[in-house]
């Protein structure tokens, strides 16, 4: 697993994971994806093109964070590009309706940034 | 295929442990080789949340016995089954959560259900000698 982030600017940061999103992957990140996503105000996209396998337990820690970024005031897009395993399956659990989901990175920079 | 289903071939057991969910996988892939990307996709799927289910809601009497796990595979389909020792619990008829409509209501959990349900293409569930014997099969053209 690997997490990682690039501020774009002081609100807008990119948050990217690769790798399996199962239960061993998805404790391996736990810890640093909350925390980059914790900030007041922030704006983030959430970056999964690199992502093999989103079981159900990854997608309870993105709804987990984007939950509490919202109540710090921020806001949380995410961002899946040509991966079609992973936009079917956000797509399937409904997660699309709660958390915008985006191919293109620039709208999606655009669209979390509003 | 109607009216007939072929006995299902390998065989694996994994203690019910987050650790040994990953081996599940690997021999899942190894197994079905031949199962197209899309529905090898779907069942390993099926199957992570069939084990996290087991893992997560199982008790003491699922601990304390091994996961047996069977696959088979037939034209066009192919099938793992679950073997559990925990509580009977039913993934084919146990209720879904109502879905959420804004990221404010939204509340953990329930989701390993709903993606049995959609991703695979039959679910079968029978409790024999005190144990849950869940069987996910993904169809393909």
């Amino acid at each position: 697993m690997a997490i990682e982030f690039q501020d774009i600017s002081d609100t807008l940061r990119t948050v990217s994971i690769s790798g399996r999103m199962d239960l061993v992957g998805t404790d391996e990140i736990a810890t640093r994806f909350a925390a980059l996503t914790a900030s007041s105000g922030r704006r983030v996209v959430v970056d999964l093109v690199g992502v093999a396998f989103l079981a159900s337990i990854g997608i309870r820690a993105i709804i987990t964070n984007a939950k509490a970024l919202q109540q710090r005031g921020g806001r949380m897009v995410i961002f899946v590009g040509d991966n079609q395993a992973v936009y079917k399956t956000l797509e399937t659990t409904g997660l699309d309706s709660l958390i915008p989901l985006f191919t293109d990175m620039a709208a999606a920079q655009l669209a979390v940034a509003q | 295929m109607a009216g007939r289903e072929l006995p299902f071939g390998p065989e694996l057991h994994i203690r019910p442990a987050v650790a040994d969910v990953r081996l599940a996988s690997e021999w899942l892939a190894r197994e079905c080789a031949g199962v197209p990307g899309e529905a090898l996709g779907r069942l390993e799927l099926c199957l992570n949340e069939a084990l996290a289910n087991v893992i997560a809601h199982g008790g003491v009497s699922a601990a304390a016995q091994s996961i047996a796990l069977r696959v088979r595979q037939d034209i066009g389909e192919a099938a793992v089954s679950i073997t559990d020792a925990g509580p009977a619990f039913d993934a084919t008829s146990a209720a879904l959560k109502e879905p959420a409509h804004s990221l404010a209501d939204a509340t953990p959990g329930g989701l390993g259900l709903l993606m049995m349900r959609k991703f695979s293409d039959a679910l079968t569930y029978h409790r024999v000698d005190d144990k849950n014997i869940l069987t996910i099969t993904v169809r393909w053209a």
